[in-house]
């Protein structure tokens, strides 16, 4: 398989300063992986463990401390953002709260064409982001509406929809389910499952819920301060898992979620 | 801005009815030459602290008579200041009286003015000052300076705040902490006396328009640093905003996301905080006009009328009328106060 | 006789466009040392009848009509001063985010014992709260930390002890454990369910999760539009749901799927209280939908063991 992304040794550490101390935090403590193409690769870990940060990390929304990044053989961990630029069309982000991720003072049209290649034209960018808009299913009256006046689960509609603008083929998906409620999860689990069909998408899915990770993702990494403790096939990992965090974790998961 | 206009209406009655009381207001300092009855400084000798010319439908023998009119007055006890009607004449109040030339804006010539009263008669709305000058007229000349001087004030420290405060909290860093330190520097002294301190920098016989643009640039300065100061902080946090980063992920350029996604998010708070302001600096100007380091005689502003009062015992007594420029000020305040809150209202868009 | 006792409770909200009902002939009983798992989603109105119990509704809501008996008193007609008494007497409640019900600058010991009710004596104060500290599973020397020096888990362990410092018969449970993270909502549902059984305390368990609610409530009730749609036991619900919401809800749940099959997901948005559709509130969005779901709406009907509002179980009023 066509490996997209080669992940080695990325370390993240914030210095935390004070009037007369300075604290180190080790948010990413040494992680490698790989990502397949065309897979669905699961991070897993509880609040704090590091993967939000891990996954804005690889595309360098956050600066790596150590480590490098390859995407595609190409090492973008140092390289400057005038070059990462063009790049960064390839690898989009999907947040994980709708409220804060839209830009309140810009309708959903615009903040779907807003990232389009600069070589189209207006009416070009026009037509593409309205197409996108009814492939993530926002009605076509309704595109020119404000973030507010949608629903949460209409707004990560038209956060997925402003993150395939660049047409992508690499999407982090940050925790983007858990904001919403089940019914309107269901909706866009399903969406997610049907855009990496249509547009061969790879997703780094970042969550905390192990149901929605057995659901969609190929392989996971369990996530544990910092550390990828356990890395596999999702089914192997959840029925046999071989470290005590991902036993605990699972254990918990599915005494107070029994599967009736 | 009819958009804006109806936003206002629809979300704070109030704001609108302010919008609309300063748009007047505004208005009547810009044509004061054409609506006041009578030059800023035309003494009248005959008439000094007269009071509020009264206007009559009715004549001596209960005549009505459609047109108002007033009658003659004359000082009749000058320790007491007061004033009598001379009941013989009658002086009807006309609409485009003819009077002196008189340039509006510089611009147009004109020998007409809004109204007035012809001949003998005089038509004092608001009374006269010590010197005999009609207050009408001098709070309409005044207006120019008192309400000018908090748009123009405004304008710079919000381009200065911006600037600064902008730079400051995108860039942070070392340009952060040094720009930081210079606003704390205009911050750490009490404004009064920093106004006071940057006044006496500059010799005290100016001309007026010198004083007035000395004033201007002395209020902004004070006021840009808190602005700076805020902007900053907004920035800082709307720059960590998610939206802000799904920009920066989409490969938008820096001054692009600055200019549409940072800039933007801030207007909710920076045009509150401007409106709110307005007043600081209409206040600004008749404390300096008060202690005589103002705009100077015999130009008038709403504070150097006041000034006239204070410490006069006489004056508040005798002729109470003299205090009608503070209550343009208080009317201006609070209406720019009120529309302050409204804006708040309209800036932010799940109200729209 | 059962502790809480909800009868015809309808509020509603002043707008600007006028008075809008959020909750809409909500009944609902908790019996001896039960545990009822409120369940729906966001703006459903398991919140509001939550603080509908406490009497502790925003602004420009109110109760318009029912009761709220609360071992036999009806709650509604209390004022203000009795209702204080009541609170954190008879009935407390816990939240989402502990965090923000607990104030940053005290000691969080200090703030247990403040909630204390009467007792005078300062020592007894003080072993009363180091007795419910111990229960909550805490150790005696958290009393004098202070709340950000503690975890989410820990936090939400003082918040239950507080709520249960004066041993309540109704703990209204919000959300408990949904800001918390999977290890550590496990453990506060243990530690719930331990408490519950010393404590002889009956639970309202306020969740969206239906699976947990499952878990620990001896019953559910599934609330839609502002209305409990179906009341039935936990072991039944999973079984077999009655109202076509609860079917579908159950059907959202990922992990009845296999990898990559579609998930039969409701269609549509959770309707807001202003924009209800007539009839049934679930109508626009169920399979099922009969001509008589939009003219009226359905009243509770008793099916076995459950009472549901549905029309599929027949449109006639039965007791």
């Amino acid at each position: 398989m066509e490996i997209l992304w080669k992940i080695e040794n990325l370390k993240k550490i914030y210095e935390v300063k004070s009037e007369f101390t300075k604290k180190k935090v080790v948010a990413i403590d040494g992680v490698s992986f790989e990502i397949y193409k065309g897979e669905t690769f699961g991070i897993i870990g509880e609040s704090g463990s590091g993967k939000t940060t891990l996954g804005k990390t690889i595309i360098r929304l956050i600066e790596p401390t150590e480590g490098k990044i390859f995407f595609r053989n190409t090492d973008i961990s140092e390289m400057k953002e005038t070059h990462l630029r063009p790049l960064r069309k390839k690898f989009q982000i999907i947040f994980q709260d709708p409220y804060k991720s839209l830009n309140p003072r810009i309708n959903a049209l615009r903040t779907v064409m807003e990232g389009m290649d600069e070589k189209l034209k207006m009416k070009e960018k026009r037509e593409k982001a309205e197409y996108l808009l009814s492939l993530v299913g926002i009605k076509k009256e309704r595109i020119n509406n404000f973030p507010h006046q949608f629903s949460g689960g209409e707004r990560q509609r038209i956060a997925i929809a402003r993150a395939l603008s660049t047409d992508p083929e690499f999407i982090v998906c940050d925790e983007p389910t858990s904001n919403l409620d089940l019914s309107i999860q269901a909706q866009i689990l399903n969406l997610f499952l049907e855009l990496r069909e249509k547009l061969n998408l790879t997703y780094l899915f970042i969550t905390h819920d192990i149901k929605v990770m057995k659901y969609i993702s190929d392989r996971v990494g369990v996530m544990y301060k910092g550390k990828i403790v356990e890395i596999g096939k999702t089914e192997k990992v959840i029925n046999s898992p071989s470290h005590p965090y991902t036993e605990k974790l699972i254990s918990s998961e599915l005494k107070i979620h029994q599967i009736p | 801005m009819r958009i804006f206009l109806r936003r206002l209406k629809k979300t704070n009655k109030i704001s609108f009815i302010s919008f609309w009381i300063i748009v007047f207001l505004y208005l009547l300092a810009i044509f004061a030459d054409f609506v006041s009855p009578y030059p800023y400084d035309l003494q009248h000798r005959d008439y000094p602290m007269a009071p509020p010319t009264k206007i009559h439908f009715f004549d001596k023998e209960g005549k009505f008579h459609l047109r108002p009119f007033v009658y003659k007055t004359e000082l009749v006890n000058v320790a007491f200041n007061e004033y009598r009607e001379d009941y013989s004449k009658i002086y009807p109040i006309k609409l485009f009286v003819k009077g002196k030339k008189r340039k509006i804006l510089g611009i147009f010539e004109t020998d007409r003015y809004l109204f007035g009263v012809e001949g003998e008669g005089k038509i004092f709305l608001f009374g006269t000052d010590i010197h005999g000058r009609d207050i009408f007229s001098r709070i309409l000349y005044g207006a120019r300076i008192s309400l000018s001087i908090g748009i123009i004030g405004v304008s710079i420290s919000f381009f200065l705040g911006l600037l600064i405060g902008g730079i400051s909290g995108y860039f942070g860093g070392k340009v952060d902490a040094f720009l930081m330190r210079i606003v704390e520097i205009f911050m750490m002294f009490p404004s009064f006396y920093l106004m006071l301190a940057l006044r006496a920098a500059f010799p005290i016989n100016l001309s007026s328009i010198q004083v007035y643009l000395l004033i201007v640039v002395i209020l902004s300065l004070i006021g840009w640093a808190s602005l700076a100061r805020i902007i900053r902080g907004m920035v800082l946090s709307i720059k960590e905003e998610e939206y802000v980063q799904a920009a920066r992920a989409l490969g938008i350029p820096t001054y692009r996301i600055v200019l549409k996604h940072v800039i933007p998010n801030t207007f909710s708070y920076t045009i509150t905080a401007l409106t709110l302001s307005v007043p600081g600096y209409i206040l600004g100007e008749s404390a300096l006009s008060l202690l005589g380091l103002g705009i100077q005689e015999p130009y008038p502003s709403w504070g150097n009328m006041l000034s006239v009062c204070i410490g006069n015992l006489r004056v508040l007594t005798n002729a109470p009328w003299m205090l009608i420029p503070g209550f343009f000020i208080f009317l201006t305040i609070i209406c720019f106060n009120f529309l302050g809150d409204g804006i708040r209202d309209i800036f932010d868009p799940k109200k729209w | 006789m059962n502790i809480l006792e909800i009868k015809n409770l309808e509020v509603s909200v002043k707008t600007i466009d006028g008075n809008v009902k959020i909750l809409r002939d909500v009944n609902l009983s908790i019996g001896e040392n039960e545990v009822v798992g409120l369940v729906g989603e966001s703006g459903c109105g398991k919140t509001m009848t939550a603080r509908s119990i406490m009497k502790l509704l925003p602004e420009n809501t109110k109760i318009d009509k029912g009761e709220i008996f609360l071992q036999g008193e009806d709650i509604v007609k209390k004022d203000e001063r009795e209702m204080r008494k009541i609170r954190g007497g008879k009935i407390s409640m816990i939240f989402q985010e502990p965090s923000s019900y607990l104030n940053p600058v005290f000691t969080v010991g200090s703030q247990i014992e403040e909630a204390v009710k009467g007792i005078r004596d300062k020592r007894e104060r003080r072993e009363r709260v180091y007795k419910i500290l111990e229960e909550v599973g805490l150790d005696r020397s958290i009393y004098f930390r202070y709340p950000h020096q503690l975890s989410g888990g820990m936090q939400q362990r003082v918040m239950i002890g507080m709520a249960l410092v004066n041993n309540p018969s109704l703990l209204i449970a919000d959300e408990p454990t949904t800001a918390l993270d999977i290890t550590t909502a496990h453990m506060i549902i243990e530690l719930l369910k331990k408490l519950m059984n010393s404590h002889r305390v009956s639970i309202l368990f306020i969740t969206h999760d239906i699976s947990l609610s499952v878990y620990f409530s001896h019953r559910i009730a599934v609330m839609y539009g502002g209305k409990i749609v179906e009341i039935s036991h936990s072991s039944e619900i999973f079984k077999n749901p009655l109202h076509p919401y609860t079917e579908r809800l159950i059907a959202c749940l990922p992990e009845r799927y296999r990898k990559g099959e579609k998930i039969k997901a409701i269609e549509g948005e959770v309707p807001d209280f202003k924009s209800l559709p007539p009839g049934c509130p679930f109508n626009p969005r169920c399979p099922y939908k009969m001509k008589i779901c939009e003219e009226r709406e359905p009243e509770e009907r008793k099916v076995g063991k459950s009472i549901v509002r549905c029309f599929k179980y027949g449109n006639t009023v039965e007791n």
